[in-house]
């Protein structure tokens, strides 16, 4: 074989020795592993009591994680679910959390998050909450999320769910779920570099959840820069589109007959269970609040086989040893639709929960581990 | 698998340590081979059917060749072998659809099935490049290859399997005759290269490709303004997209101690369109020329033949482009003005009397007109978009300045790389900080990870 012909490098100077390489890694580390911490110097950002997730942020898992470790530095105790929790129909002055708050010593911070349910709930708590090691945790149980087989992510047709990025990408299989094997990568990689999620932070907060390209094409003369203005949105911001905040029988909701799943077979009651191992390996005491699920709006067939569902839910939490209160439904009126209730039942429901026994002891223990710190 | 993947990261992350464990050994090969047939099976394992069988005729072939007579029949095996897959698979679906279509024109119901077969990516590049290495054999170009498994993986090598360079066998297979020569510069090298090549496809291409991508979508809603922009765009996208990926295959080449051609260089600093062909897409151009124009008779059948010859060549590059008639279109394009420049191009008036500017100017005028052809759906699309460029009615473009200053960057950088500033860019602040700002701006503006690339349709 003749020899080949010398091949030019390239058409452009770009090449760095092995020693200006390491240089410019050190350089591109230094600055990718600083900005996001550098970035809570700069970005102002605390939360009043009230505070929870802005509802445009609900993809906003850095600042969840920013929020999760300010709640552990005051000593609140967090209140972790979905947008029963983060209080859909309420403002920040109507969520459960703020009722307690207001009823108690103790303060109460709202962790929910709008949309999220139990699979990606456990997610949202293995990559973000590390804050929160060690603290006593109420967590939100809704069975909504085992209502049918579309809540529990188990049909065979891909439909779009809330905080795909938070749930399994590979083990268990989620049969709805279609994303290239790359992608699933990408997000599990990315679940792990804090400048990812800063990244995202930044989208979210400034560039309308949009990626930077795609939102220099929808504003072309605005200079990316001037939209960073430090103001993060508030957390009264209502949802998108907003809420008919009337109870579910004044909106003329029919009842209905929910297909529920069974536990043995729920992808989200696995998913439940594992947000529980996940507090509890952290070393998290962890309170459940079940329900209360709006009861009145199922037909009594559906009814009976949710009161069978919680019981089992209710057994389970008694064998692990995990203190919980089965809210007992509130009334009728208290309910904008199926599970969400408005501001007077949140109330209400902060009134049961004070008064359990069970609530008691535990926020009990709670208080003595922060005395003995 | 796209190399601006983490896919491609974590594959060559596993593929590249135990190919450095190797590279002194007779596993190499066997290891690089298989290395390729994961990285194209990746796609779909039943293109590897293809591979296999278009690299296993093209090697018996040559064996053929050399052990008996009638090399011409063993040759015209070859080329009917690699047409024919590339004829069905690539333009199965084209001549059923235009048949059809002159049937219904002509009143009659269409009766030829469309074979609604996925196009297997990358299949133009390496069937050119197998089919390259028969002919130069039956040239006496290149010596056989009496090794299966090094042939196979001259055609299957990875990095520039699916979107070229289309290398030739006089310059792959020798390197993969000899143990490679791996230091620490060529990782630095190849790092190098594939930095530059992901900046051009994550921060440039993907970005241009969302205003293009808006306006070619629905070009009647657009007026001249937009229409020119989002061309011009196209032109620097397409370029940004094919290149990158071309210094990213180089790049990991470099790394493997494979040294792959130069395939782009600078090409819209070309001062002829003769020139645009020298510095475009070279591995494809210098194919045509050696395979499809010389054998046409290239110049030497007079002037008359020359522009024949240059304009079927011109076509058959179109149409190697994909399987639609605005490829067509995009090739005769560019027949037409080579045929029209060919001439001036040569006289002393325009080489030295003509400024430079002027001339790159209307070089990439001529270009970007051009891609209309290339990028619309339908030529329907290219006519509408031309005649609105004709009218010149005005509309708010929107085309976004971030855009217009990246490009403007890069376009000053390589004015300057081919300038006598060009040792401004040799200092090493400078290269340390462009890879630096490179590397931030690609993870800060990345577009998308996973927009394939332009050349894999083809």
């Amino acid at each position: 074989m003749t020899e080949p012909k010398p091949v030019p490098f390239a058409s452009n100077e770009i090449r760095l020795s092995p020693g200006q390489w390491l240089v410019a890694v050190a350089i591109v580390a230094a600055v990718f592993v600083t900005a996001p911490y550098v970035w809570t110097q700069v970005e102002p950002f605390d939360p009043g009591p009230g505070y929870r997730l802005p509802y445009s942020l609900s993809s906003d898992y850095w600042l969840y994680s920013r929020w999760c470790g300010q709640v552990a530095e005051r000593g609140a105790t967090p209140i972790i679910g979905d947008s029963v929790i983060w209080g859909h129909y309420v403002d920040t002055d109507q969520t459960l959390s703020h009722h307690l708050s207001a009823r108690a010593s103790d303060c109460f911070a709202n962790l929910g998050v709008d949309g999220i349910h139990p699979a990606a709930l456990a997610g949202l708590l293995d990559y973000y909450a590390g804050a929160l090691r060690g603290r006593a945790v109420v967590l939100h149980s809704n069975l909504l999320w085992m209502s049918s087989e579309r809540h529990d992510l188990r049909t065979l047709k891909e439909f779009a769910f809330n905080h795909p990025r938070l749930v399994p990408q590979f083990y268990p299989d989620i049969p709805c779920y279609r994303e290239s094997a790359a992608g699933r990568l990408a997000i599990v990689i990315e679940r792990h570099l804090t400048l990812a999620g800063w990244l995202n932070h930044l989208e979210a907060a400034y560039f309308g959840n949009r990626s930077l390209p795609t939102w220099t094409v929808d504003h072309p003369y605005a200079n990316p820069l001037g939209a960073v203005t430090l103001d993060l949105p508030l957390p009264d911001e209502p949802p998108s589109p907003r809420p008919d905040a009337r109870p579910w029988t004044e909106k003329r909701m029919p009842p209905f007959d929910a297909p529920w799943v069974t536990l043995d077979d729920s992808l989200q009651w696995r998913s439940f269970r594992r947000a529980v191992a996940v507090l509890r390996e952290r070393g998290n005491g962890v309170f459940v609040l079940m329900g209360p699920f709006n009861e009145h709006m199922l037909t009594e067939g559906s009814r009976a086989v949710y009161q069978e569902r919680k019981r089992e839910v209710g057994r389970w939490l008694a064998e692990q040893g995990i203190p919980h209160l089965a809210a007992a439904p509130l009334p009728s009126e208290d309910y904008a639709d199926a599970s969400h209730p408005l501001g007077r039942g949140y109330a209400r429901l902060a009134e049961r929960l004070l008064g359990s026994e069970a609530f008691r002891r535990f926020l009990a223990a709670e208080a003595e581990t922060k005395a003995s710190e | 698998m796209l190399f601006h993947t983490w896919v491609f990261a974590l594959f060559l992350a596993a593929v590249y340590p135990v190919y450095l464990l190797l590279k002194n050994t007779r596993w190499r090969l066997p290891w690089l081979l298989v290395a390729s047939y994961v990285f194209y099976g990746w796609w779909n394992p039943l293109y590897l059917l293809l591979i296999l069988w278009s690299t296993g005729v093209d090697y018996l072939v040559v064996l053929g060749m050399s052990r008996w007579r009638r090399r011409k029949a063993w040759l015209a095996l070859s080329v009917v072998n690699n047409l024919g897959l590339l004829g069905f698979f690539k333009y199965g679906g084209f001549v059923a659809g235009t048949l059809n279509a002159l049937l219904a024109w002509l009143g009659a119901p269409p009766v030829v099935p469309e074979p609604g077969i996925l196009l297997p990516v990358g299949i133009s590049f390496y069937v050119f490049q197998s089919m390259s290495y028969t002919i130069d054999y039956y040239r006496g170009h290149v010596e056989k290859e009496p090794n299966f498994l090094r042939y196979a993986t001259f055609v299957s090598l990875f990095p520039q399997l699916v979107a070229g360079p289309i290398e030739r066998a006089r310059n792959l297979l020798p390197q993969l005759h000899r143990p490679p020569r791996i230091g620490i510069d060529d990782v630095a090298d190849g790092l190098s290269l594939f930095v530059v090549g992901l900046f051009k496809k994550l921060a440039m291409a993907d970005y241009l490709a969302l205003y293009v991508d808006k306006v070619y979508g629905a070009p009647a809603e657009y007026e001249a303004p937009a229409l020119a922009l989002a061309t011009v765009a196209f032109g620097w996208q397409i370029y940004f997209d094919f290149s990158g990926y071309t210094d990213m295959a180089r790049g990991v080449g470099r790394m493997l101690g494979i040294r792959l051609m130069l395939n782009f260089h600078h090409p819209y600093l070309a001062t002829g369109l003769g020139d645009f062909w020298n510095r475009w897409h070279i591995s494809l151009s210098t194919w045509f020329r050696d395979y499809v124009y010389i054998p046409l008779g290239g110049n030497r059948r007079g002037e008359f033949r020359t522009y024949v010859n240059m304009c079927l060549t011109m076509l058959v590059s179109g149409l190697w482009h994909g399987a639609s008639w605005t490829f067509v279109g995009w090739g005769a394009v560019h027949a037409v003005g080579r045929v029209l420049t060919r001439r001036l191009e040569a006289t002393p008036f325009y080489r030295d009397r003509v400024p430079m500017l002027v001339k790159r100017v209307w070089v990439f005028a001529f270009v970007t007109f051009a891609w209309i052809f290339f990028r619309a759906h339908t030529f329907d699309d290219a006519l509408l978009i031309v005649g609105r460029l004709a009218r010149f009615g005005w509309a708010d473009p929107r085309f976004p300045l971030v855009a217009v200053g990246l490009v403007l960057a890069v376009w000053l950088y390589e004015r300057l790389y081919e300038s006598e500033l060009r040792r401004m860019l040799q200092l090493v602040p400078v290269r340390v900080g462009l890879v630096v700002l490179m590397i931030t701006w690609v993870v800060v503006f990345a577009a998308s990870a996973e927009q394939p690339f332009i050349y894999f349709q083809f």
